[in-house]
């Protein structure tokens, strides 16, 4: 039995991982809280909240709506700071064993910059995601992931600083996929996430108000599946760098499809607050889909899709 | 904390709209304190896509499960509540829980409960774990809109408390809200070391939190707040706390806070 148990270790430009299903930013904390019903070891990564240089507040509440196989929100990348991160946090994943990707985020180049050379170094981190995508700030997230001239400049600033795998999450937003996903590889990133949330909102009838403080928010879950999945089918078929698909995974079935379509892992999200055992199940069905399959690695499962026109 | 799958064993409208639903599970009860939670996934699709919150109201005290059970009470209001008041008896749930931090309670103080609407079921969770001399020395204060939605203040009294019961139609007990009731009475209540414990919509809140206050009385109040994951990573549940002090997490540093942490405005 056990020289058919296939191989799921993953390669991720530079990195390789023991499997493929991470866990998105923002939804798994910095990796030091306890997770129910699960061992984090046994992801194949954590990608932490996102970090800024100083600490951040967040938006008033209400800060998450549910919506239709999906919810809005508008957290506003309330984090700790790196100071917090670096002096509290890190210790601790260093002695868990735990592997963590940072997530950062700043509102201009040059704290981007900072933050790629102060956590570029350190032990115990194996790589950095660039959130230049979130929906929910006034200043910079979005802005960046919108312009791939920006974006390009960008990624070309933080790569100088640092030589640790670099992975750039793009916004599905106001943007052709594929001129963003360029201008990224172009500067220099090891991998691609695609993608982050959907801007949306929703409205209380009765008070005739949005239901976010901030009146709108970035829809994630199954609801936005479909539209990422174009965008990941888009950007591995072209790009030179591995793709990492985020969005709406919430079985092994909605992974798989990510992993056909060309991805070389998934990042599981909000799907995982109603079911926290949901990075377990993926994997197993993924073990189960290739032995069914016959595929002995992951290579042979990734970009297999067959019958496009 | 324990991730479950529980079955329905018990699930029965106590009054218009508001059920009493029985979970089973091994463990599922052991470490629940007063005023803690559990997140419902209610049913397999993805709609309604989040877990939902809910107080638990007492343990037990049923064979099954070498009474590793628990009891909640939950108000039909949306998508969740409706679908979740449809499910047959034997249907397993997946139940995270307990999660949160609960009611503290010394044994020192005189328990003066006001629950407004459902929110009094996680005060019957309170009731239930003080030593019994505190329950019966306890004064418990109902309300809701309409006098036939009053069973939690029933329950209460069963269980030994001195209730006073109000009802927005004037159906039953005192004519008004508990606030007013609150005030109309407060001689009589008052004792030398009543500590208030509240739970209910956030404007009843905010003023038990100023009469306490005024009152110099300590208080501690439950929140509501919409919640994903209620374990603290998605930060979606922020409570503003008082003095420019940024954000708590309603699912890790509460539900229960105390009332002047929190900024009312
Ligand atoms: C700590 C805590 C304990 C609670 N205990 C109880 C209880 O014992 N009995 C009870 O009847 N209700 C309780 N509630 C409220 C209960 O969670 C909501 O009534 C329920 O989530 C509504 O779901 P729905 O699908 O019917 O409504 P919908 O309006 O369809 O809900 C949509 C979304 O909003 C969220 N939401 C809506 N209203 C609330 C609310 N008031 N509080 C939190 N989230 C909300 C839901 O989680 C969901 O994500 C509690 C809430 C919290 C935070
Ligand atoms: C509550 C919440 C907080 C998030 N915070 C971040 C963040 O700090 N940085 C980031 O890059 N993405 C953040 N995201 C986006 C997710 O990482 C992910 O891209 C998105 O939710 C889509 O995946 P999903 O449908 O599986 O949830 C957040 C999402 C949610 C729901
Ligand atoms: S509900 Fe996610 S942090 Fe509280």
């Amino acid at each position: 039995m056990h020289d058919a148990a296939p191989d799921l270790r993953c390669r991720l430009g530079g990195l390789t991982l023991p499997n493929p299903v991470l866990a998105a930013s923002g939804t798994a904390g910095y990796g030091t809280e306890r997770l129910p019903g699960i061992d984090v070891n046994q992801l194949g990564a954590l990608v932490t909240k996102g970090i800024s240089l100083e600490p951040r507040p967040g938006n008033p509440p209400p800060r998450i709506v549910e919506t239709a196989c999906g919810m809005l929100n508008a957290i506003g990348l309330q984090n700790i700071g790196l100071k917090v991160f670096l002096g509290e946090h890190l210790p601790l994943l260093r002695e868990s064993g735990l592997r963590v990707i940072v997530n950062v985020f700043g509102e201009t180049e040059e704290q981007y910059a900072r933050l790629a050379s102060c956590l570029g170094n350190e032990q115990g981190i194996l790589g950095l995601e660039l959130n230049v995508s979130c929906p929910n700030v006034k200043k910079g997230g979005v802005a960046f992931g919108r312009d791939p001239e920006t974006l390009h400049h960008l990624v070309k600033r933080v790569r100088a600083e640092t030589s640790m795998p670099l992975w750039v999450k793009l916004t599905p937003d106001g943007v052709e996929p594929l001129e963003a996903a360029q201008a990224s590889w172009e500067a220099g990133c090891d991998a691609l996430t695609v993608a982050n949330t959907y801007l949306g909102m929703a409205v209380d009838v009765e008070k005739r108000r949005p239901r976010l403080s901030i009146g709108t928010g970035g829809l994630s879950g199954p609801a936005i599946r479909p539209l990422t999945l174009y965008r990941v089918w888009k950007v591995a078929a072209a790009a030179p760098v591995p793709v990492i698909a985020c969005g709406g995974v919430s079985s092994g079935r909605d992974a798989l499809e990510y992993l056909i379509a060309g991805a070389k892992a998934v990042q599981v999200g909000s799907g995982a607050f109603g079911n926290p055992r949901l990075y377990q199940e993926v994997l197993i069905s993924l073990r189960d889909y290739m032995i069914r399959h016959k595929m002995a690695t992951l290579e042979q499962l990734s970009g297999s899709l067959e019958g496009m026109p | 904390m324990r991730v479950c799958r529980a079955k329905i064993d018990l699930l029965q409208e106590v009054q218009p709209g508001a059920f009493l639903l029985g979970l089973a599970a091994p463990g599922i009860s052991h470490e629940a304190r007063p005023g803690q939670f559990y997140m419902l996934k209610i049913g397999e699709e993805a709609d309604p896509f989040l877990p939902r919150p809910f107080s638990w109201l007492r343990r037990g005290p049923q064979a099954s499960c070498n009474g590793d059970r628990v009891e909640i009470l939950f108000q039909v209001v949306g998508k969740g509540t409706a679908r979740l008041a449809r499910m047959p008896l034997g249907e397993e749930l997946q139940v995270l829980g307990p999660l949160g931090r609960g009611w503290e309670f010394d044994t020192g103080g005189f328990p003066l409960l006001l629950g407004g609407g459902i929110g009094a079921a996680s005060l019957i969770s309170l009731l239930e774990e003080l030593p019994p001399k505190l329950r019966l020395d306890s004064w418990a204060l109902v309300g809701a809109r309409s006098g036939n939605q009053l069973w939690c203040g029933e329950e209460m009294s069963r269980m030994g408390a001195k209730v006073m019961l109000a009802s927005q139609d004037g159906l039953k007990g005192f004519h008004g809200t508990v606030l007013e009731l609150l005030k109309h009475e407060q001689d009589s209540l008052l004792r030398a070391g009543t500590e208030v414990f509240a739970c209910g919509p956030w404007e009843m809140l905010r003023q038990v939190a100023l009469w306490a206050s005024s009152k110099g009385l300590p208080c501690q109040i439950s929140v509501e707040t919409p919640m994903a994951c209620g374990v603290g990573v998605c930060l979606g549940c922020a409570v503003r706390l008082s003095g420019s002090r940024g954000y708590v997490r309603a699912c890790q540093e509460g539900p229960v806070f105390r009332a002047e942490e929190i900024e009312w405005d």
